[in-house]
């Protein structure tokens, strides 16, 4: 039986067509990643899988339960994290923990054992009768997904699990969800970070307006992905006259500048590097650092989709203003 | 299926004590609760050549309506803006049982906030009330059809006024129909008749003759009857309306 067995799942709001008739399963104990830009069906997707959102057409079973049918069963076998959910503020992380153990129908000995164990393995048990509304966003997060565990369940969805979290805050909760997977629980993550599903998920599938345009593993994506050949080279530091320069070499396709080194493009990297050492024997250029980088995950989704991640940081920026306005 | 039921009482009760300790049993929330009672009493009695016994089934009917309501109104939208009700809706819990929790912790605020001033009006006042049990069954009918007045309202409300206007609208006009200030016999009929419909018109019915002795006691079961089945029905529409809302998303 797959965790997760989705088939011609359709969502419209309105006269849009926010996810269109997409199929897929997930198999038990797997990480999943649900990557795309904003508004491409991610969260809509990830809501009518966790009985948040009615879907218009299509089927979905979580564990072989039909969402639509039995959507209290379904939410006896998941634990949900979403970027919109929060705990209680003005309820202490202890109490959180408690209301929603006792809602799943857990005896009283057996919700304060959980919930000890999962306060101490993400470090905030000493905290626990502080009221939820003095945390950081971060310590606000470790007790979502306090909550979202306290009933040990076998499929935890997660959307957007470190969208605006500090760098420590969210490598914590990455490692986190590594070891409960380790552990045998089937994970459902959907970002736009393209790293952290690269390195936390066993299969990725990409969605655009909608539609799931791919669907393998990261290896594979990367390795299916027919462009990005490229050489990065540093020079000791950047210097724009120079990119613009190289961008002129017979075998360059395009140029980009990351941090102090010049990313090129090419369907031929042997002939950029002859190209190279002439062009910084001729402008008298010291080559500080060479390499040949394979193909990312994000080349791939952005083959796919047609946005980068740094397109997606934007978008999301531009949804936070229109949502504090 | 007596299982399933004890299952969703307990679950709807944990509902109830959370709302509770989150929206109705703060110290502001409670103050405030005691005040806008001695407001409107003193509003309902200055002036009038009323004694305090013939005041009290106006300041009950009046407190059991606007408490029952005026926080409950306000749960759901405010879970929604602080993103917990989207906690709450991934539980494994239904939505007749999330409206149904709500409506106690409601109902046992409003029930309460009327019965405190109340018993301390009639202890000081030396007043004679003709019955106090039916007059605390009154009171916990009215709020708890009030109660489920507010769910049905908020059910879908997004922000606080989207669920607070259109429950102005809708028991403020209701105030001079149900019989608080103006006999229902002097309206126009075709008030009368609208009147009648109105669970506010049957609150103060009820407390009229557990207070007062008016009427009879065949009209206070009628009256606690059509105030239970509004608690009904107005849950029914808020599990209803949050159905819906899961369609928009």
């Amino acid at each position: 039986m797959d965790a997760i067995n989705i088939d011609k799942l359709t969502k419209y709001y309105g006269d849009l067509l926010a996810v269109d008739h997409i199929s897929f399963e997930v198999r038990q104990g797997e990480f999943f990643g649900l990557l795309g830009p904003n508004g491409a069906g991610k969260t809509t997707t990830i809501r009518m899988l966790t009985g948040l959102l009615k879907p218009t057409s299509g089927t979905a079973h979580i564990m072989g339960i039909d969402v639509v049918k039995n959507p209290v069963d379904v939410k006896r076998q998941i634990g949900v994290i979403s970027e919109t959910a929060n705990p209680y503020l003005e309820m202490s992380v202890w109490d959180n923990l408690m209301f929603a153990g006792s809602i799943h129908g857990m005896p009283k000995g057996r919700r304060e054992e959980q919930a000890e164990n999962l306060l101490k393995l993400l470090g905030i048990y000493e905290r626990r009768d502080e009221k939820v509304e003095n945390f950081s966003k971060g310590l606000r997060k470790r007790v979502t997904i306090a909550i979202a565990l306290v009933h040990d369940p076998p499929l935890l969805f997660l959307d957007e699990p470190s969208a605006g979290l500090d760098v420590q805050s969210a490598r914590m909760i990455r490692e986190f969800l590594r070891k409960l997977n380790e552990r045998g629980t089937t994970i459902f993550l959907t970002t736009h970070y393209i790293e952290e599903a690269d390195v936390l998920c066993d299969r990725v599938g990409i969605i655009e307006s909608g539609k799931l345009v791919a669907l393998d593993s990261p290896e594979n994506l990367k390795a299916a992905n027919k462009q990005a050949k490229i050489v990065e080279v540093s020079f000791g530091s950047y210097m724009r006259k120079i990119e613009d320069e190289l961008a002129q070499l017979p075998a360059v396709d395009m140029t980009k500048k990351r941090g102090d080194k010049i990313q090129l493009y090419t369907s031929d990297p042997s002939q950029i590097v002859q190209e190279l050492s002439k062009f910084a024997e001729e402008k008298n250029l010291k080559i500080v650092s060479i390499n040949t980088l394979t193909p990312t995950l994000e080349d791939a989704f952005v083959e796919l989709t047609g946005f980068s991640s740094l397109d997606m940081e934007r978008m999301e920026q531009i949804g936070r203003l229109k949502k504090w306005r | 299926m007596g299982r399933n039921i004890t299952d969703n009482l307990r679950k709807a009760a944990r509902i109830a004590w959370k709302d509770s300790k989150i929206y109705y049993f703060s110290a502001p929330t409670v103050m405030m609760g005691l005040f806008l009672p001695v407001l409107m009493f003193l509003t309902f009695w200055i002036g009038r050549e009323l004694s305090v016994c013939e005041a009290l089934p106006g300041l009950a009917a009046l407190t059991a309506f606007f408490s029952g309501s005026s926080i409950g109104v306000t749960a759901i939208a405010l879970e929604r803006t602080k993103g917990t009700f989207d906690t709450q809706l991934a539980m494994p819990v239904s939505l007749l049982t999330i409206a149904f929790g709500k409506a106690i912790a409601s109902f046992l605020y409003g029930f309460t906030i009327t019965t405190i001033p109340v018993v301390v009006l009639v202890f000081l006042s030396q007043s004679r009330i003709v019955s106090p049990v039916l007059l605390l069954i009154g009171i916990a009918f009215s709020a708890l059809a009030s109660a489920g007045l507010g769910m049905a309202l908020s059910a879908t409300a997004r922000h606080v006024h989207e669920a607070m206007t259109p429950l102005n609208v809708i028991r403020i006009p209701m105030m001079f129909i149900s019989g608080l200030f103006t006999p229902i016999t002097s309206l126009p009929s075709f008030l009368q008749g609208i009147a009648y419909l109105m669970p506010l018109t049957h609150t103060v019915s009820s407390l009229q003759y557990a207070i007062l002795g008016q009427w009879s006691m065949e009209t206070f079961l009628v009256n606690i009857g059509v105030l239970a089945l509004y608690a009904v029905l107005f849950l029914m529409i808020a599990a209803k309306r949050l159905e819906k809302s899961l369609e928009k998303g």
